[in-house]
């Protein structure tokens, strides 16, 4: 066989192998998936209840959060009576409920295109309290949590938790540039971007169980952990801890959850796990419902953290190249701001001129927070 | 024209003949005997009168007769002897007397020297004539094999009315090979043999005269004349079955559907296997094995395949008798079987011998050929993807015999050699090698040796690269104690491993390693006391050795922990009985029971969970720390092997099976990887052993004079403990594997059609099955229901198949082929949605297996030219052009989704994209 044609083979061969990747999105995947998604408990403690709907996203779907707007959100007693959760928008329903701990519940929606769905009834349980919140720093630092029921009865927990941490820009500058004016001008105590504080949820499924202990008790649980240098702890760190005693199917279905990652197509990946939710479509029962509504008062517990407290933890070092200052000259000191809005102006420089450095090592809401202090604070 | 002549020469003759014998009525003969041999007789009056007699001596010297004469004329004392036979006589000029076969006047009178012949494949003997020993000295005429009447054993021995039994190898007689599966059986048609995977075949028989016949596929049917005293051996030589230029029709094998004892086998021959078009021309074992009724594969590159709704792992894949724990190459484009080298394939589907087990659906047992122990010969073929050689000859002519074959793949200098093309970071190589020794030491002793390696390298346009590879040796001695009874004992270790690369250069740079190893053992006996039984009994034993995952940091800049999960090791052990009885002529009966036991051995630490709970982290009990070569865990258990076959008429048969089966080993297949990563799992203190039966019934008809072989075969199967996935498993580096799966009870039920045409012009066969398989938790430890409870399908659920395979000869040297294969998609979860829940953004999948992927299609065509059929030329060369996927469909070999830019993507992997042209070349030396 002539050469040529041998190439001629080779090439076809090889186009043959090569076009085999393409994108596959199946009829059902494009259908327009937009399953109810219902989170939240019915809270038994003293809080409100608060419960948000929003609807699930087609997989190629780029928005982030679709909210479930103006449904009807109901509490039933299995007993009679029933309690309705007002909108506070963006998806949140919520209210004050009076539940007992000797009734069942059910969570009754019906959405503004007509789907009605129920929950199954559900018993409120009684979240014992935090025993203590602990931590401890090796070189990183640890946050544990302690808890027990002195009734043996509780079993299976969920926590989540809130962040609070106050940090402060690398400079503490009075100094502020207003671009209409053109004109650089001093901060007041009210105004002031040195001192932030920046709040965050978890976003990690925390469970536990004590199921296959003697006695209910929950020791050194890893709450999470923070790494050497986070400016987390740059000044002084909190953080609230929520309790949540839940039922054993409650607790799978959250084992479940936890376990679907988004990690697809990998070796290390784990198989696809199916959401069997706890409220059906009663409208279109083919119709999936993802969440699982548990009942149960909750109970939490706060801690602060001060970076006097912990060795060797130091968030600004690392920034002092980044925050290395440009110097203005005094007669072009508009121009180079207005020029580059990166740069906010840090301090004046003694015979003339103006230090700029980046807006991120001045002023410390770029970085998320913001300067009111809070409350607990 | 030639013929023509010859007929009107041979009219002439008849007619000459016919007048002049009767002018020649003036001999007379006169006495009275009782029971005298003809042969003594005819003697006697070759004395009294001046005629010479010419008969068939093998046939009538044994024949005793009865004469009451009193001076009756020659011809009419004769044409009363001969009156009620097949036989007469003529008296031609110059005292000539011939006794000749009826069917076949005409011959007799060509020439005094032409004596007597009987055409072949008609029967010679009629019940009315007496026979008793035959007398060998003057079958001085024809003295080609198929003439000769050979004898066996003592003249003077007496076993008055006992069976004797004849044992021997048929073999080839170019090769000097054991003929595997080649019928013996007797002229009368009711007793008859299959020579074993040696070529060896034990036949128990009356004493006195018979008639063998022995027929295989691809040679030539040959018959042989014995006379047997005492118990003796045989050795059938037999001819290739080279077509001449007139047709030949060949009908070995013929009527073997409807008769075979076995019901649910697939036996196909390297011939068969050759003629099927295959991808890029490469003759494959497995490829071929796809298309036959009730066999599926879950991928078009999937490890292995799937028979009668079983998973992979439940098919024993053997290459004489050796493990093959993954036989495919090239994501499982090509089997890891060099075609060179194999003689036949077999798979058993739903009776699987006593002999056999460890898996619940199916054997596929892979003979190679011995090697030719005559001449060093060999064959070469040079394709797109491979190249492969084969040589083979004797080391010592007729005692030792060597086949060696290499097969290695060009495809990765192929990949490479397209710089800056989208796959110049692909690669994919493999080879295979065998080696086979056959060595016999003396007339009851032959070893066998048999060395196997493959292994794969491949990457496919991503960083991760794959590579695997099996290795087996193993020794089998085979002893001959007598006639009756022979044994065959095996040792070996076969291999299995694999390792995969990834994330190259990054800080998560690492390297997984698995390996499988087994050490094993066995002794076969077979006994047969005569025709009506043969028992097979042994015994045989596997150590296991497993190492379940390695995970290793590669580069200098990987932080990856090294991680291994402890190594398994286990023993598994049977015994097991069977007969295979012949009742009558119509009915036949297989009895067989295998008895296994399995330990699962320490050094293992083993958890112990709470009873009654899901195992998870949580309800951890304790756990005991189990030294090395303690028994941590034993299952045993009787399997039991039934079937049974009935003639309702000459090509007519209905055979009905049950089987029950055991298997400790499982697959772990990760299905969501691009590429799947498979674990092999050995059965612990909490994966109980899988077991299944299966119940069988078919039907088979052999139509026009058996060229049609027609069958309809319906199953039910049950499966239990086979495991499946809890819902967030993780499979791969999984120290806790029971703690993420779960038990699941299988049903398997369908109906597999098959018409085959094996002979003529145009040959091949169509098929069609229906097949369901589908699973249901079954396990109260699971914690968690998949698809509410119900019934689900499985991974590898086709329902509907239907595969066309079919081959028309033009002449010997040209033939076309053409192939067809449909079937349903395989099950598969898909992600549907996406949502925020708990802080952070997550997947909703539908049930399990709730969609399907697209249908599989793909019709492939090839030309095949032979060259020369000149048997005297050195080489024979033969090309092969072919087009594979004609209709160039994308058909998936995987679905998988990725997260990019926040959004999920999914993509459809097709290997084949396009049709793809072939040619190979292949010479035989």
């Amino acid at each position: 066989m002539p050469v040529k044609y041998v190439f001629y083979f080779f090439v076809l061969v090889t186009t043959g192998i090569s076009s085999c990747r393409e994108e596959y999105m199946p009829p059902v995947l494009t259908s327009g998936n937009n399953f109810l998604v219902v989170e939240g408990i019915l809270n038994g403690g003293t809080d409100s209840t608060i419960i948000r709907l929003s609807r699930t996203k087609n997989l190629s779907d780029t928005n982030f959060d679709i909210p479930e707007l103006n449904a009807g959100v109901l509490v039933e007693a299995r007993t009679g009576g029933s309690y309705v959760l007002s909108s506070m928008g963006n998806g949140f329903y919520g209210a004050m409920l009076p539940l007992r701990n000797n009734e069942t519940y059910r969570l009754r929606v019906s959405t503004r295109s007509g789907g009605l769905y129920e929950s199954e009834y559900i018993a409120v349980k009684h979240t014992p309290a935090i025993d203590s919140i602990t931590w401890k720093q090796d070189v990183d630092l640890s946050i544990f949590l302690n808890t027990r029921d002195i009734l043996n009865s509780t079993r299976y927990y969920r926590w989540d938790f809130i962040e609070t941490w106050e940090y402060r820009s690398y400079y503490d500058t009075n100094l502020g540039f207003d671009y209409f004016s053109n004109i650089i001008f001093f901060r007041d105590s009210t105004q002031q971007i040195h001192r932030c504080w920046l709040t965050a949820r978890s976003n990690q499924v925390l469970l536990g169980t004590t199921d296959n202990l003697a006695q209910d008790i929950v020791k050194d649980y890893p709450i999470t952990k923070i790494l050497n240098g986070d400016f987390k702890v740059d000044t002084r760190y909190s953080i609230l801890v929520k309790q949540y005693a839940l039922s054993k199917q409650e607790f799978q279905y959250w084992q479940l959850l936890k376990k679907n990652a988004k990690e697809l197509g990998s070796i290390f990946g784990t198989q696809p796990a199916e959401l069997i939710s706890n409220i059906k479509c009663i409208s279109n029962p083919a119709e999936p419902v993802i969440g699982y509504i548990g009942a149960s008062s909750v109970s939490e517990k706060r801690i602060f953290i001060s970076n006097n407290q912990l060795r060797n933890w130091d968030s600004r070092s690392t920034q002092d190249i980044l925050c290395s200052p440009v110097v203005a000259p005094r007669d072009s000191i508009s121009d180079y701001l207005q020029k580059d809005k990166s740069l906010s102006p840090a301090y004046f420089i003694t015979g003339g001129g103006l230090a700029l450095a980046k807006n991120t090592c001045v002023d410390c809401r770029v970085r998320g927070g913001n300067t009111q202090k809070p409350s607990f604070w | 024209m030639r013929n023509y002549s010859l007929s009107f020469l041979i009219c002439i003759v008849l007619l000459f003949t016919s007048f002049v014998s009767t002018c020649q009525e003036n001999y007379r003969l006169s006495g009275r005997y009782s029971g005298i041999y003809f042969r003594d007789w005819i003697q006697m009056v070759e004395k009294t009168i001046p005629v010479r007699f010419y008969y068939d001596t093998v046939q009538l010297d044994s024949i005793r007769i009865n004469i009451n004469a009193d001076n009756v004329p020659l011809t009419e004392l004769m044409n009363t002897i001969w009156k009620e036979t097949n036989y007469q006589f003529s008296l031609l000029p110059g005292g000539r007397g011939y006794i000749t076969d009826k069917r076949h006047p005409i011959v007799t009178s060509l020439s005094p020297d032409f004596f007597t012949p009987r055409k072949q494949n008609e029967t010679v003997f009629t019940d009315s004539v007496e026979e008793d020993s035959p007398v060998t000295g003057r079958s001085q005429i024809n003295s080609s094999e198929e003439n000769k009447l050979f004898e066996i054993g003592n003249r003077n021995a007496s076993q008055p009315g006992a069976k004797l039994t004849l044992a021997g190898y048929v073999r080839d007689r170019k090769s000097g090979e054991g003929i595997v599966g080649a019928s013996v059986y007797l002229d009368s048609g009711s007793t008859g043999v299959i020579t074993d995977q040696f070529g060896y075949y034990t036949l128990s028989l009356p004493r006195g005269r018979h008639l063998l016949r022995i027929s295989s596929t691809g040679m030539k049917a040959a018959k042989r004349q014995i006379v047997i005293y005492s118990n003796g051996k045989l050795n059938i030589d037999l001819n290739e079955d080279i077509p001449t230029l007139k047709t030949v029709v060949v009908v070995a094998e013929k009527n073997s559907n409807v008769r075979r004892m076995q019901m649910g086998i697939e036996r196909l021959t390297i011939k068969t296997i050759k003629q099927v078009p295959v991808l890029l021309g490469e003759p494959d074992v497995l490829r071929v094995i796809l298309t036959l009724p009730g066999v599926t594969s879950v991928g078009e590159a999937s490890t292995g395949f799937n028979v009668r709704g079983g998973s992979t792992d439940q098919n024993l894949v053997l290459l004489n008798d050796a493990t093959i724990f993954n036989p495919s190459h090239l994501f499982g484009f090509f089997s890891s079987f060099n075609p060179d080298i194999i003689k036949n394939a077999e798979l058993h589907k739903s009776s699987i011998p006593e002999k056999l087990g460890g898996r619940l659906s199916s054997v596929l047992d892979i003979t190679t050929r011995d090697g030719n122990s005559k001449t060093w010969t060999g064959t070469a073929g040079i394709g797109l993807l491979t190249t492969k050689i084969t040589v083979e000859g004797p080391l010592k002519k007729d005692r030792t015999s060597i086949l060696l074959g290499g097969r290695t793949s060009y495809s990765n200098w192929l990949l490479r050699s397209l710089t800056g093309s989208e796959y110049a970071n692909s690669r994919a190589y493999f080879y295979d090698a065998n080696l086979h020794l056959a060595h016999t030491i003396n007339s009851r002793n032959n070893l066998y040796l048999t060395v196997y390696s493959s292994s794969d390298n491949f990457r496919l346009n991503d960083d991760t690269t794959y590579r695997y590879g099996n290795r087996n040796i193993i020794l089998k001695w085979k002893h001959i104690f007598n006639n009756k009874l022979y044994s065959s004992i095996s040792a070996g270790v076969d291999n299995y491993e694999y390792d995969v690369r990834g994330d190259k250069g990054t800080i998560r740079a690492y390297q997984l390693f698995f390996k499988i190893r087994q050490y094993h053992q066995r002794a076969d006996f077979t006994y047969s006391p005569n025709n009506k039984h043969q028992f097979n009994f042994g015994a045989t034993n596997i150590y296991y050795k497993l190492n379940p995952g390695t995970l290793k940091p590669t580069g200098s800049q990987s932080l990856l922990v090294p991680e291994t999960i402890a190594a398994e090791q286990a023993t598994e052990s049977a015994l097991y009985v069977g007969d295979k009885i012949t009742v009558t002529d119509k009915l036949s009966l297989n009895i067989g029971v295998r008895y296994s036991l399995f330990n699962y051995l320490g050094p293992q630490k083993a958890y112990s969970y709470i009873k009654g709970l899901p195992r998870d982290e949580s309800t951890i009990e304790d756990s005991t720390s189990f030294g090395s070569g303690k028994t941590i865990q034993t299952y045993h258990g009787p399997e039991f092997r039934l079937a049974l076959r009935y003639s309702i008429s000459e090509n007519t048969s209905i055979k009905v099976s049950y089987n029950t089966l055991r298997q400790y080993i499982h697959l772990l297949s990760n299905t969501t990887a691009i590429s799947p990563t498979d674990i092999w799992k050995l059965s612990d203190k909490h994966i109980r052993p899988q077991t299944g039966e299966q119940y069988s019934v078919g039907f088979y008809r052999d139509m026009k004079s058996n060229t049609i072989e027609t069958s309809i075969e319906f199953y039910y199967r049950r499966i239990r403990n086979y495991l499946d996935y809890k819902s967030g498993a993780t499979i791969v580096l999984n120290p806790h594997i029971e703690r993420d799966v779960i038990n699941t009870r299988g049903r398997a039920y369908g109906v597999e059609l098959l018409i085959r045409k094996s002979t003529g012009k145009l040959n091949g066969w169509i098929s069609y099955a229906y097949a369901r398989t589908e699973l249901r938790l079954d396990d109260s430890l699971a914690g968690q229901q998949i698809n509410k409870g119900n019934y689900y399908p499985a991974n590898f659920d086709k329902p509907h198949s239907i595969n066309l395979v079919s081959n028309y000869k033009f002449t010997h040297r040209y033939s076309i082929s053409f192939n067809m294969q449909y079937s349903t998609g395989r099950p598969i979860t898909l992600p549907i949605a996406v949502f925020n829940y708990a802080g952070s953004q997550r997947v909703f999948y539908s049930e399990r297996n709730q969609f399907r992927v697209p249908d599989y299609f793909r019709m492939d065509f090839s030309v095949n030219i032979e060259g020369s059929h000149n048997l005297k030329k050195k080489l024979h060369g033969s090309w092969s052009f072919g087009l594979y996927n004609l209709t160039a469909r994308k058909n998936p070999y995987s679905i998988y989704f990725i997260e990019e830019n926040g959004v999920i993507k999914g993509y459809k992997l097709s290997v084949i994209g396009t049709t793809i042209p072939y040619i190979t070349y292949n010479v035989r030396f």
